[in-house]
């Protein structure tokens, strides 16, 4: 065996591919050859001083939960946008029916008859009886569940503060209804970083002419 | 709700996180964050870009449980998907030419020198060395030795990571492992063994 054939040895003993004949050729090797013997022990007490090598830094505390606070975020946009479609008509009525201006007066908005309006066009604001937040709310959930339900997808957790509390959107579809979709997305993206009971922004004033 | 205390193997919270739950899967990161952070960090270097990989590893293997074979170890699953996540923002920093490893070595030495007693100099001036010379080494070699060595993944794990033949593992192990010895051996750091 000559050194080179002794040095492929050397290395399939660290990767732990060695057959039983191939190590006495190689012992036998590298008690005669000192260059060969040197490697295989420098090799060998490379990769013990690699094993022993202490552990990096360790991750901040916030890693997981980056990773759960992704999880949920990617799981609600995925059901908003499984249900979106079919959610998208009483989404729409929803924001097109909340009132401009007064951001925390109770909500003019409809019971089940209003999400079975023709879409873009709810009834307005004082032709329906004023809801508390809670009372909303327990609409927009039944609307959400009768959507999911209908799109064959779980009810989402819906936490809808946040689809009033962007004013911008209202402005937006009063303008182009064709904007929905991008409304539902950026609604899923926002969903469940506020609870009830809500407090309303002030209103912006952008998109109010439109 | 914590699955670790009442014993729950991998397994089962795969089972559990496959069927849409997230507290479940939430309990397979607290397991294994720091192993997948410490492999990441090996081969980045970088503490942001490791928690950057890390948590992207962690998605993808969320997203890929479906195609995940229970009958493999879920941690030699997840540790090559964040060995490619790793690779992938490697090249993804080559092709922003983002500016190069600076912070490895220095790291690796602050975290020996919390670890290590004084009398243990000798053992962490090799281990400074080592950790010196296996940065020194080009991504091609490096990557495959520190996952082979130091994340002990078979050939054939860091072969399906990376997407390499596996003979080409292999040699680049091999290359590695010679280059280091040369280096540390020039060095005099892996010369007692060659005395005798």
């Amino acid at each position: 065996m000559n050194c080179r054939e002794a040095q492929t040895l050397i290395h399939k003993e660290l990767d732990g591919d060695l057959g039983d004949d191939e190590r006495r050729l190689l012992i036998a090797h590298v008690h005669n050859c000192r260059r060969c013997r040197a490697m295989r022990e420098g090799l060998h007490h490379l990769a013990a001083a690699v094993r022993e090598l202490p552990a990096p830094l360790v991750p901040s505390a916030g890693l997981e939960e980056a990773v759960t606070r992704s999880l949920r975020r990617r799981r609600r946009l995925r059901r908003t946008v499984g249900a979106g479609l079919a959610a998208a008509a009483g989404i729409l009525l929803l924001l097109m029916l909340w009132p401009q201006g007064t951001p925390t007066a109770p909500l003019a908005t409809g019971g089940p008859s209003a999400h079975q309006a023709p879409e873009g066009r709810g009834p307005g604001p004082g032709t329906l009886p004023d809801l508390s937040p809670e009372a909303f709310r327990a609409w927009v959930e039944d609307a959400w569940e009768k959507a999911a339900g209908e799109a064959g997808t779980e009810p989402p957790s819906v936490e809808i503060t946040l689809i009033a509390a962007d004013y911008k959107w209202q402005g937006k579809l009063q303008r182009d209804l064709q904007e929905t979709k991008s409304a539902l997305l950026q609604m899923a993206r926002a969903v469940g970083k506020q609870v009830f009971p809500f407090e309303l922004p002030q209103p912006q004033r952008q998109g109010q002419n439109g | 709700m914590s699955a670790s205390e009442d014993g729950t193997t991998d397994a089962q919270l795969v089972a559990v996180s496959r069927a849409g739950d997230i507290e479940a899967f939430q309990e397979l990161v607290l397991r294994y964050q720091r192993r997948l952070f410490g492999l990441c960090y090996r081969l980045l270097g970088r503490y942001h870009d490791a928690e950057d990989a890390c948590q992207e590893a962690f998605l993808r293997a969320y997203r890929a449980l479906d195609r995940y074979d229970p009958s493999r170890p879920f941690d030699r699953w997840l540790l090559a998907i964040a060995a490619n996540s790793a690779v992938s923002m490697l090249r993804r920093r080559r092709s922003t030419r983002t500016e190069p490893e600076l912070a490895k070595a220095d790291d690796i030495t602050q975290t020996t020198q919390m670890a290590s007693a004084a009398d243990q100099a000798e053992a962490r001036e090799l281990g400074e060395a080592v950790a010196r010379a296996i940065t020194g080494l080009a991504d091609h070699y490096r990557i495959p030795f520190v996952l082979f060595h130091q994340e002990e993944m078979s050939y054939e794990e860091i072969s399906r990571a990376l997407a390499l033949p596996l003979g080409t593992v292999k040699s680049r192990v091999h290359r590695a492992r010679e280059r280091l010895y040369q280096e540390l051996s020039r060095a005099g750091f892996l010369e007692r063994e060659d005395r005798r």
